[in-house]
């Protein structure tokens, strides 16, 4: 309409000119009458117009000959002058309020009159559409389309499967295809209306498509923070889930593998620390749903290696096969529309899909075998030491008939043999002089080299209506101990259907099932391989079991392995449709409506042969005196007279999401808008039940005869109670929009908002919402005209971004936290409902929050060098964790925002293409992030007790939020006994643990990671492929596991320091491991209120550098091709051997003990393994 | 026509989609994540209420008294039981720990009650319900506050003396439940504490209705709010109130327990000790006035807290001195009492019982002095301790018996010693009386508390210490 409108004005204007042009001529020409058409030149001609209209010509002098004669009558009206002058000259001739232009016409436009340089009548137009892939061909979505019409440039973009439909102009004769990272591409228009258009990459892994989750942008007009993984780089064959591969590939992602046990999950940090006690791990998004985890799990126990860890992950159901490509979103305008949820990051998932003409089948096989732990990388005593070091207990009086009772191992045994003379002075030296030479080794025993298997099957098809992609996953992990072992299947099907010209949609349908046989904790080999005295033999010596006494009954760990375990069921079944509805040219609307149900069934067995249900029958201290039993015994009763135990949890979750979005995008000229805005519902229900079953009698057909008195002691005590079910629903409702402009492709202005809702803290309204928004920039450099003629930089992009985030820390709420109870009470019966008050109300209890900025240079050089450097401040503040007051108040920690932190990082990554020729390549890709997180305010600082525990983190303002603090350790007295300096320098043997006065404490560093990375370096000669990477990770510090006790059971084992210990008056001198004290050193320090043993092993000699190096994965692969196998129906087959975990190197004074696996003692650090793999397509 | 179909096409869309858009959910994003309630009624208030009585939080008190004495048998493995115990013992300030030998126990958790009872006595009366129970609700928080505030103040204060109180410090009394934050807290004097403790004590004594209190064994009611007046004047040295009040609380109950009801051993009879422990004190036993679980008794069998030297202060007849006590087992010879529990956590502890309302009258009387007054003393101490024999083995006291006031006031306080043992009474009554000198020996080594020593006032607890500021610490 305005055009039109415009056009006409136009005419309007140029005919009223032209009319006052004309009047004025043919008044002129009536005053000068000459007759008879001459021949003049060019230059005269023009002359004589000037006189008579006043006006001047305007022309070039290289396209106008001026000296060229016309025939032509001067006494002619001026009109008619210049019409010959445009005939016989060839030129247009326009009239303009002052001057006159002449321009050399085009030999077509001969025809057209003078005076009519726009044409009148409506452009004809055509509908062209298309598609445009990349070489694999794939459709390229968000790719420009463009064409110039009268100088202006139009254009559209693509879709999401990479077609487009734009309506031009007839006359355009030609259409520009870009996208950044391929080359541009003109295609020339001919009769067809069709077409396929293919874009070459230009440069090397630089991917231009930002896959937020919710939209997916254009990389030059993305402000935000991502990086991006394809898939097929970073997998690795032998690992079942996707987050241990990530490690080491993403500049400031740390990954910290704490477990060798299928299924435990990695610690994940993007970009440091964000809470103290709230969640503090990333989001996981699949194909723009968010994965919540399956089970609800204390942020602190994730990784404790519980059963119902292993069960929990988000991403649990999701084949690594079936993934496309991973993006990792770190700042806040990358994760703005995921609101308060996405301050620990994203990691957006994108899973592979089925493609248009096209169909195969594929298939990949790996099979894993595991080396088996060997018991010298863990430093502990041998049989000998061990056996000496209960002697020189023994000989101080630490361990005698009444300790020895309940705890004795190899050397218990003996001695108590000895007490019941049931052998001789004799035979007790020599039975404990084999039982020097005994040196067990548990991890040989306990372990053995596993073998894991998995076979994938996916079938991608498609025609232009329909595309279906589908998979089956198979994992089998026969475990590397006995009685472990896990199955997994996962299935998942995808399918678009381009139902209409402007509506499209997908469904997506995947089931997992897991099963797993699992240890129970106390039956941990690991754990019990580590920790068990290696003088205690496997076997009599009559080749019978051997049992020696734990809890006061009998242990042997090969029963008590096959008599204590869990079994795992996990059932994650997800129904996904996505639906697209393009209204108009530039509108579209977005709808996702995703379900997913999740089932996890945790059985933990303690048959009646375990040593924990015998233990209830032997150590009276689990009696239970019945006050009503008139016969009970002095000491009490068992609870558990007959059977074993059992523990049954079931966590049943239940997810829902529905997005609707809508987009909006147009071009004008050089200027680009999208508006997008949408609305979120998402509701997570996590249902849980256990039951603990006493008298479960597996051996005798699995039945159960419970007794009355473990449901009895539950209730006098005030217990766990026997059964438990309940309900914890979380809804959340959300609004957010985003608004981009562009100008020409250079300039990038972009702004988010979200607000989210939640129920999460409590019923009243001005609570609920946190808006959460950011804005952000970016420059492309290169597309400046200044860098037109530089050849270095193919691509140099500066952006930048500032943003609010939120965090919805733990259970904390603005309300009285109160919850009905019975009251504690001696005689059941006597109990009462009581109202505990957990928690005062806080009305000012506020969000977590975050201010992030992040500026970054992403830059490619000549094609095969490319990258990003990238800064970020991340100021947390508002930050709540139970914070201690007065008891005066009531009482002792309330739940206040008290604390605020700042991590301040650098990332690095870079890529490149060291080598290329036609047969060989040589890529290098190197990662490395730094973060330095401070605590910039605490209203308190912790005791020293606190700031020493290892678990704890207590917040310094000026360190990091995980600094460890130690004691400073003066040495060791002349009696052995470990001395530290106090906060005035004076040497003491204690003091007390709950003062605050810091002077006391070193600072050592660190506990998480100040930089990390890898690096990757890929081979490709002919058909073979090497690939090496290594991971690197330091800056921080750990503690060494507790080493000195005051007393040590007589079944542990100990770390082989404690061969060191001081034994003889001077061995101070030489040595730092305190002795073995007798009871009456230990009251008499422990009357003083010394804890010594605590001191020691947190002292500054036992805090070492954990930094590491770590040859994670070596691959060598050959890619057998079709044209040499020559099986019909089969393509090309590539075989792979790749090994995991070959070598690390760590600071000797960690003597082996690697680093990642001390975070949890009772998990397992990753082994070597080796991995054989065969991929085919049919 | 084309035009008015593409309108329609948006029209449609845009309705969809706003459909879509403005799905309501306000109810479910007003359900609450958890379990958790807001108090709103009386029946609330009431459970807030239960949930803030107290249990017996300064049962450690027994250890610093010259009733125990440590031997040292070593359990298992674990001497640790013995050790922390024996921080106490030795009269060291405590370290910050949430153990029940430890006076930050006894100040943690008197605070939370005290929070709990604030909560109630500033709403109750507001709250949905009934207005006669929210009253006699109100009675009893204040009867608990006042009672949390008198062990508090006994524990951590110089005891009540009228010349000083205005200056000696007390406890913090705060009387309003605050919103979390950051508060700190002076300490207010004696006096103001022990007036505070009156005007609640008098209130709620007016107040509480015993109509609506189910398990009254379990509750104050109003007989144990009687004898916690009657316990309140007797340390304020108010005689007069004391011989009044606990005339009225005697009035309502004025049961003993008979100890000649348990087998008498002297007799040939069979004692069985484990369910004299279970059911010395319990809501059955009519002489118990107020009973609260309790945690923490000396007896623990693996302690190594003995009652060996105390059994000495038995006459020979005495009931109580066989069957209050037993060997822990043959190999050891030592006594232990019976009277709690002998197992580790389960034991129901006597906060106030006739036997004290009776042995509060005779002190009273004993220190009023005079002739009238001794023999109502005498005739007191009798009353006790004609149930405390076999008859044909009781002898009454005589008028004779005792010289001097000092020698009545000193009977009184060891028929005291002997009835009250291990029930939480004898620290206070030391201190209250003279301040005496204590010995304690552990590990072949000699400890003493001075009299007067600085000690029998605790130290406030570390942690109180460390979060408040402004508080003082206790001189030593």
């Amino acid at each position: 309409m305005i055009k039109n409108l415009q056009k006409m004005m136009r005419k309007t204007a140029f005919t009223f000119l032209l009319l006052t042009l004309f009047s004025t001529a043919y008044f002129s020409s009536a005053e000068n009458p000459q007759s008879g058409t001459a021949t003049v030149t060019v230059k005269q001609v023009m002359d004589h117009l000037k006189k008579q209209t006043g006006k001047n010509f305007f022309y070039s002098t290289t396209n106008i000959d001026t000296k060229k004669s016309i025939q032509v009558n001067l006494r002619d009206s001026a009109e008619k002058i210049l019409d010959a002058l445009s005939d016989q000259l060839s030129v247009d001739v326009e009239v303009k309020e002052k001057i006159i232009v002449l321009t050399p016409a085009p030999t077509e436009k001969k025809e057209e009159p003078v005076v009519a340089p726009v044409k009148t009548q409506q452009e004809k137009k055509r509908t062209i559409t298309g598609m445009v892939t990349d070489e694999n061909g794939e459709g390229i979505i968000a790719a420009t389309i463009t064409y110039r019409i009268n100088g202006l440039l139009q254009g559209t973009t693509t879709l999401l499967d990479g077609t487009f439909e734009i309506t031009i102009p007839e006359e355009v004769k030609s259409i520009t295809v870009n996208m950044i990272g391929y080359q541009e591409n003109v295609v020339e228009m001919d009769e067809k209306n069709h077409y396929n258009i293919a874009l070459k990459l230009s440069l090397q892994g630089l991917d231009e498509v930002v896959v937020t989750g919710f939209q997916n942008v254009d990389r030059r007009e993305f402000t935000g923070s991502v990086q991006k993984v394809k898939m097929a780089d970073v997998q690795q064959p032998g690992l079942e889930t996707v987050d241990k591969m990530l490690q080491g590939q993403v500049a400031g992602v740390q990954i910290e593998n704490v477990s060798g046990t299928t299924g435990s999950r990695s610690k994940i940090r993007i970009r440091g620390n964000s809470s103290i006690s709230g969640n503090r791990e990333p989001l996981w998004v699949i194909d723009g749903v968010v994965m919540e985890d399956a089970v609800k799990i204390n942020p602190n126990e994730l990784y404790s290696g519980d059963p119902s860890t292993l069960v929990s992950s988000a991403i649990g159901g999701l084949n690594p096969n079936d993934i496309e490509e991973i993006s990792i979103l770190k700042d806040a305008s990358a994760t703005a529309l995921y609101g308060t949820q996405a301050v620990n990051g994203v990691i957006v998932v994108t899973t592979k899909r089925g493609k248009k003409d096209h169909f195969s089948i594929d298939y990949a096989g790996n099979f894993t075998t595991e080396m088996k732990p060997d018991i010298n990388d863990f430093y502990m005593m041998n049989s000998n030491d061990r056996i000496l070091l209960s002697k020189e207990m023994f000989n101080k009086g630490l361990m005698n008939y009444n300790n020895l009772d309940y705890f004795a191992g190899g050397f218990g045994q003996s001695v108590m043999r000895y007490y019941d003379k049931s052998i001789t002075d004799e035979q007790f030296q020599q039975e404990v002089y084999r039982l020097r030479q005994e040196n067990t080794d548990w991890f040989d025993l306990l372990y053995k080299n596993s073998f894991k298997m998995e076979h994938n099957v996916s079938i991608t098809s498609g025609t232009e209506r329909a595309q279906y992609y589908f998979s089956l996953n198979y994992f089998q992990d026969l475990g590397n101990t006995i009685g472990q072992s896990t199955d997994r299947y996962i299935a998942n099907f995808k399918a678009n259907y381009n139902v209409a010209k402007n509506f499209r949609a997908g469904i997506k349908l995947n089931i997992s099932n897991k099963e797993q046989e699992i240890f129970n904790s106390n039956a941990n080999p690991y754990v019990y391989a580590l920790t068990t005295s290696r003088a205690i033999p496997e076997k009599e010596a009559d080749g019978s079991d051997y049992y020696y006494t734990y809890n006061k009954t009998g242990m042997n760990i090969f029963n008590e392995i096959e008599n204590s375990f869990s079994n795992l069921s996990n059932i994650d079944a997800l129904c996904q449709i996505d639906l697209n509805w393009k209204i108009h040219p530039n509108i579209d609307l977005n709808s996702i409506v995703s379900f997913r149900k999740t089932y996890a069934h945790v059985e933990r067995i303690y048959t009646e042969n375990s040593n924990i249900s015998n233990s209830y029958r032997d150590n009276d201290r689990y009696f239970f005196i019945d006050s009503e039993d008139e016969d009970a015994p002095a000491e009490g009763v068992t609870t558990l007279p007959r059977g074993g135990l059992m523990q049954t949890n079931d966590d049943r979750s239940s997810f829902f999401t529905n997005r609707n979005t809508i987009s909006w995008s147009k071009i004008f000229d050089d200027h680009k808008v999208d508006l997008f805005g949408g609305q979120e519902y998402r509701s997570k229900i996590y249902d849980y039940g256990y039951v603990f079953g006493y008298g479960y009698e597996y051996y005798r057909g699995k039945t159960a005869n419970p007794s009355h008195l473990p449901i009895k002691r539950a209730e006098v005590y005030s217990l766990t109670p026997y059964y438990g079910l309940n309900t914890s629903p979380t809804y959340l409702l959300s609004y957010f929009g985003t608004a981009t402009y562009t100008y020409k492709g250079r300039y990038t202005l972009n702004g988010n908002m979200r607000s989210d809702g939640s129920n999460q803290f409590g019923s009243t309204a001005r609570y609920r919402f946190l808006p959460i928004w950011s804005i952000g920039a970016n420059w492309n450099i290169t597309q400046e005209s200044f860098m037109e003629n530089q050849q270095l930089f193919t691509n140099l992009a500066l952006r930048g971004s500032f943003g609010l985030r939120g965090n919805v820390s733990g259970n904390f709420s603005p309300q009285v936290l109160a919850y009905y109870e019975l009251s504690y009470a001696i005689d059941p019966n006597d109990k009462e409902e009581s109202l505990n008050v957990e928690q005062p109300p806080n009305p000012d209890l506020q969000w977590e929050k975050e201010h992030i900025y992040n500026l970054a240079l992403d830059f490619s050089i000549k094609n095969n060098i490319s990258g990003s450097l990238e800064y970020y401040n991340r100021s947390n503040f508002d930050l709540i964790s139970p914070y201690p007051v007065s008891r005066v108040t009531g009482f002792d920690k309330v739940n206040l925002n008290w604390a605020s932190m700042r991590n301040q990082g650098i990332e690095f990554s870079i890529s490149s293409t060291n080598i290329q020729t036609p047969k060989f390549t040589w890529n290098t890709n190197f990662t490395f992030g730094y973060n330095k997180n401070e605590v910039l305010e605490a209203f308190y600082t912790p005791t020293l007790r606190t700031l020493t525990s290892s678990n704890i983190v207590a917040p310094v303002v000026g360190n990091p939020m995980t600094g460890i603090y130690a004691f400073r350790f003066a040495g060791l007295d002349e009696a052995g006994i470990p001395t530290f300096y106090d906060a005035d320098d004076n040497v003491v043997y204690g003091m007390d643990l709950s003062t605050r006065d810091m002077g006391a404490l070193e600072y050592m560093g660190s506990r998480e990671p100040v930089y990390s990375g890898g690096i990757t370096n890929t081979l490709t000669y002919k058909d073979f492929n090497f690939s090496m990477l290594f991971v690197y990770s330091g800056g921080n510090k750990t503690r060494l596991d507790e080493v000195y006790q005051y007393y040590y059971l007589d079944t542990e084992n100990v770390s082989q320091e404690m061969v060191n210990r001081w034994q003889f008056p001077g061995d101070e001198q030489y040595t730092n491991v305190p002795a073995i004290l007798d009871l009456e050193t230990q009251y008499a320090l422990q009357i003083q209120g010394y804890d010594v043993p605590y001191m020691y092993n947190n002292s500054n000699i036992r805090v070492v550098d954990a930094s590491y190096l770590k040859l994670r994965n070596v691959t060598f692969g050959y890619n057998l091709r079709r044209e040499k196998h020559k099986v019909s129906g089969v393509g090309d087959i590539h075989f792979q051997l790749q090994g995991q975990n070959l070598w690390s190197l760590t600071h000797k004074d960690l003597n082996g003990r690697d680093p990642e696996a001390l975070i949890q003692g009772s998990n397992i650090p990753l082994q070597t393994s080796f991995t054989f793999s065969v991929k085919a397509n049919f | 026509m084309t035009f008015n179909k593409r309108y329609l096409n948006y029209l449609s869309g845009i309705l969809l989609f706003s459909a879509l858009l403005f799905t309501s959910c306000e109810d479910q994003l007003s359900t609450d994540p958890e379990d958790r309630v807001v108090p709103q009624t009386v029946d609330d208030y009431h459970a807030v209420m239960v949930g803030g009585l107290p249990k017996v939080y300064h049962a450690f008190t027994d250890l610093m008294t010259d009733d125990v004495i440590a031997k040292n048998y070593t359990t298992f493995n674990n001497p640790s039981v013995y050790s922390e115990w024996s921080l106490a013992y030795l009269w060291i300030d405590q370290r910050a720990t949430d153990e029940a030998s430890s006076p930050e126990y006894a100040w943690r958790w008197y605070y939370a009650d005290i929070y709990k009872q604030n909560l109630v006595i500033a709403n109750v009366m507001d709250a949905e319900g009934d207005k006669n129970f929210a009253a006699s609700i109100l009675g009893e928080s204040l009867l608990l506050r006042a009672y949390s505030y008198f062990t508090l103040v006994n524990l951590f204060g110089k005891h009540y003396d009228p010349a000083t109180a205005e200056t000696d410090l007390g406890v913090p009394v705060l009387l309003e439940p605050l919103e979390a934050g950051f508060h700190y807290f002076k300490r207010n004097t004696v006096a103001e504490v022990y007036e505070q403790i009156e005007k609640d004590m008098l209130k709620g004594l007016e107040l509480i209705n015993d109509a609506y209190i189910e398990k009254p064994k379990f509750h104050f009611t109003k007989v144990s709010a009687l004898a916690f007046a009657s316990r309140f004047y007797l340390y304020t040295g108010d005689y007069q109130k004391t011989i009044e009040y606990s005339n009225q609380s005697w009035e309502i109950n004025s049961t003993l327990l008979d100890h000649n009801d348990f087998p008498n051993s002297d007799l040939g009879e069979v004692f069985e000790p484990l369910p004299h422990a279970n059911s010395y004190f319990t809501d059955d036993r009519e002489n118990v006035l107020l009973i609260r679980p309790g945690y923490f008794a000396v007896n623990y069998m693996r302690s190594g807290y003995y009652a060996n030297e105390f059994m000495r202060i038995y006459e020979y007849r005495d009931l109580r001195g066989k069957q209050n006590f037993s060997f822990t087992n043959t190999s050891m010879p030592n006594y232990i009492t019976l009277k709690l529990s002998l197992s580790y956590q389960q034991f129901n502890f006597p906060l106030f019982r006739t036997e004290e309302v009776l042995l509060n009258r005779a002190e009273a009387y004993a220190k009023l002095g005079g002739d009238d007054n001794k023999a109502n003393a005498i005739r007191d101490l009798n009353t006790l301790r004609q149930k405390r024999f076999h008859p044909d083995y009781y002898v009454p006291y005589r008028f004779s018996d005792f010289r001097t006031q000092q020698d009545m006031v000193d009977g009184v306080l060891l028929e005291r010693r002997k009835e009250l043992c291990y029930e939480g009474h004898r620290w206070f009554d030391l201190k209250r009386n003279g301040a005496p000198e204590i010995v304690h020996y552990f590990n072949g080594e000699k400890y003493v508390l001075e009299q007067n020593d600085l000690r029998y006032v605790l130290q406030i607890p570390d942690n109180e210490l460390i979060n408040n500021p402004e508080i003082e610490k206790n001189p030593r």
